[in-house]
């Protein structure tokens, strides 16, 4: 009895105090590699992901926006991006640096609103042990770019989370493990018989 | 502490039943009192009548002595433009009057019902009266609302409605032009077109001047020169280096010609117009336009937490209701929608904005793009 006369009275002091509800819309945009380690000299490739099933507006909806990616390129090369579909391409890529780092911007449309909207390639540059550190920012560091098309544009501010991939030794072939061992083997019987003599 | 509680709910119902009840006793007071005798019993004898009722009686009789409207008679006492208030006014050019000025110089209010017709049927006027400001036929008309911040969104009662005008080529906009508080975006604002399903193009325009900066993102439609006829959805104007910005949502087009208007209301035909409004998209408008010698619209707004209708009369292009054509669920006062009639001609639709209270839900603030 005590609870509910209490929220009663909540509720009404909020209401006379005209107090609004408001509805907290969150959205996701990060980067996902295809591997958290990669050889010296490898390939690899980091997904442009976004989770935005919150926003305002039709869900899947049609989403756009910018981002721009920052990485050591001393560390990594990049040598790529290709949207995926439904995403489209609208402008970018686009290569630059800021503060010793190098800037890759693109700016895509037609997203649906929870996947991957295109993949980065890069190839490893660093040493093994090195580890590459890519940072993501919406292109527009004011107003923001995205927003759900669907039935009408809503902007939305999403949160942008970045990711890492360690430099690794370059592995050896099993094959090689399978020729050492034999060859230490002979080596081995071949000591055996010297010492039988 | 339950008792407590009950004493403070007891004491909040009959504060809020008192309020009410007091309101009403003062309109019985006024309305069974001869305010004659009042005021002649207060002049006998200033002590015997309270005060509160003197100027009461005061206000009211003065009120009773002038009319509504002053009707227009051309001369500059009667001029409805040179008073405070001008700007919002149906007999005004108000804000469009930078866009189009009339090609006489000192214009007189755009032709929006015969000069005479103001004379016979004043109460229009006073109806009828545009909010936030009247719309000359074949110039940009727009509204937009208003925020602080970036988002483009908030509560209704830290939300403004004004006019928006946007250049056809996209690369420049203001919001309340000639209005206190006019925000004007920076100048060459580079836009870029994408596709839509919905017959719409997707025109994503900024820019930047020093630390201020421009944004839109609207769905808009283009003439065959690629000139922009109708658009709508989000603005935001800010200065990056202050940390300072404001941002909205608009719809704004360029309004029909007055010999189209005509023509439409000489055939006496209706339009259906209907859309998504661009604050909150879940809601859903239709407007039905029916033209005739005495144009009038209806329309509805239907949002899964609320509906509400309303209707008023088509004045040129302006659509602006009358308060006794709001359902009964829109309560309170200042309540208004107000529209205008975009062309071109054979693709028409509607800009307009809507300022209503629902009943349990509270203020609605919200502007739309409705297309035919």
């Amino acid at each position: 009895m005590l609870k509910i006369l209490r929220t009663v009275a909540i509720l009404i002091a909020l209401s006379l105090a005209g107090i609004p509800s408001t509805t907290a819309f969150a959205a996701s945009v990060y980067l996902d590699p295809s591997s958290v380690a990669v050889a010296e000299n490898g390939d690899f490739t980091i997904d442009l992901m976004m989770n935005a099933a919150d926003t305002l507006g039709s869900h899947p909806g049609s989403f756009g926006g910018g981002v721009v990616i920052d990485f050591d390129p001393a560390l990594a090369v990049y040598t790529g991006f290709s949207a995926q579909l439904p995403a489209t391409l609208v402008g970018g890529p686009t290569t630059g640096s800021n503060a010793g780092l190098q800037t890759v911007t693109i700016e895509f449309d037609t997203a649906l609103d929870v996947g991957a909207i295109g993949t980065f390639s890069f190839t490893a540059a660093g040493t093994a042990g090195s580890i590459i550190s890519f940072g993501i920012a919406d292109q527009d560091d004011f107003f923001g770019t995205f927003a759900n098309h669907i039935p009408t544009n809503q902007p939305f501010t999403p949160t942008f989370t970045g990711t890492s991939v360690a430099i690794t030794a370059i592995p050896v072939p099993a094959a090689a493990w399978l020729l050492l061992s034999g060859l230490g083997a002979i080596g081995g019987l071949r000591g055996f018989r010297a010492r039988r003599r | 502490m339950i008792r407590t509680m009950k004493n403070l709910l007891l004491l909040m119902l009959v504060i809020v039943g008192f309020a009410a009840g007091g309101a009403y006793a003062a309109d019985i007071v006024q309305s069974e009192r001869d305010c004659a005798e009042i005021l002649e019993q207060w002049a006998n004898d200033p002590d015997s009548v309270p005060r509160h009722l003197v100027d009461e009686c005061k206000e009211s009789m003065a009120a009773e002595t002038a009319p509504d409207i002053m009707p227009f008679a051309g001369g500059p006492a009667a001029d409805p433009c040179a008073g405070p208030g001008a700007s919002g006014s149906a007999h005004c050019w108000g804000p469009w009057s930078s866009l189009a000025p009339a090609a006489s110089g000192e214009a007189p209010p755009p032709d929006l019902l015969p000069v005479d017709e103001y004379d016979l049927r004043p109460e229009l006027a006073n109806r009828y009266d545009p909010v936030v400001g009247s719309c000359a036929p074949g110039t940009p008309c727009g509204f937009a609302t208003i925020v602080d911040g970036i988002s483009g969104q908030g509560p209704a009662d830290d939300t403004a409605i004004a006019s928006f005008d946007l250049a056809g080529d996209g690369s420049q906009f203001t919001v309340a032009a000639g209005q206190a508080g006019e925000i004007a975006s920076v100048g060459g604002m580079t836009p870029a077109y994408t596709n839509r399903p919905d017959g719409y193009e997707n025109m994503r325009s900024g820019g930047a001047n020093g630390a201020l900066r421009s944004r839109l993102i609207a769905r808009v439609s283009r003439n065959g020169n690629g000139d922009i006829v109708t658009a709508a959805d989000a603005w935001a104007h800010g200065d990056a280096a202050a940390g300072t910005s404001n941002s909205g949502f608009f719809a704004t087009g360029v309004s029909l010609a007055q010999n189209e208007v005509n023509a439409l209301n000489t055939s006496a035909v209706s339009a259906v117009f209907n859309g998504p409004m661009s604050v909150d998209n879940n809601t859903a408008a239709t407007i039905t336009v029916n033209f005739g010698s005495d144009p009038t619209w209806s329309g509805g707004w239907t949002n899964p937490g609320y509906a509400f209708n309303a209707g008023g009369s088509l004045i040129g292009v302006d659509l602006v209701s009358d308060p006794g054509q709001f359902s009964g669920n829109v309560v309170g006062s200042d309540n208004f929608v107000q529209g205008a009639l975009l062309g071109p001609n054979d693709t028409k639709s509607i800009a307009h904005v809507i300022d209503v209270e629902i009943d349990g839900i509270g203020r609605i603030r919200d502007v739309g793009l409705l297309r035919e």
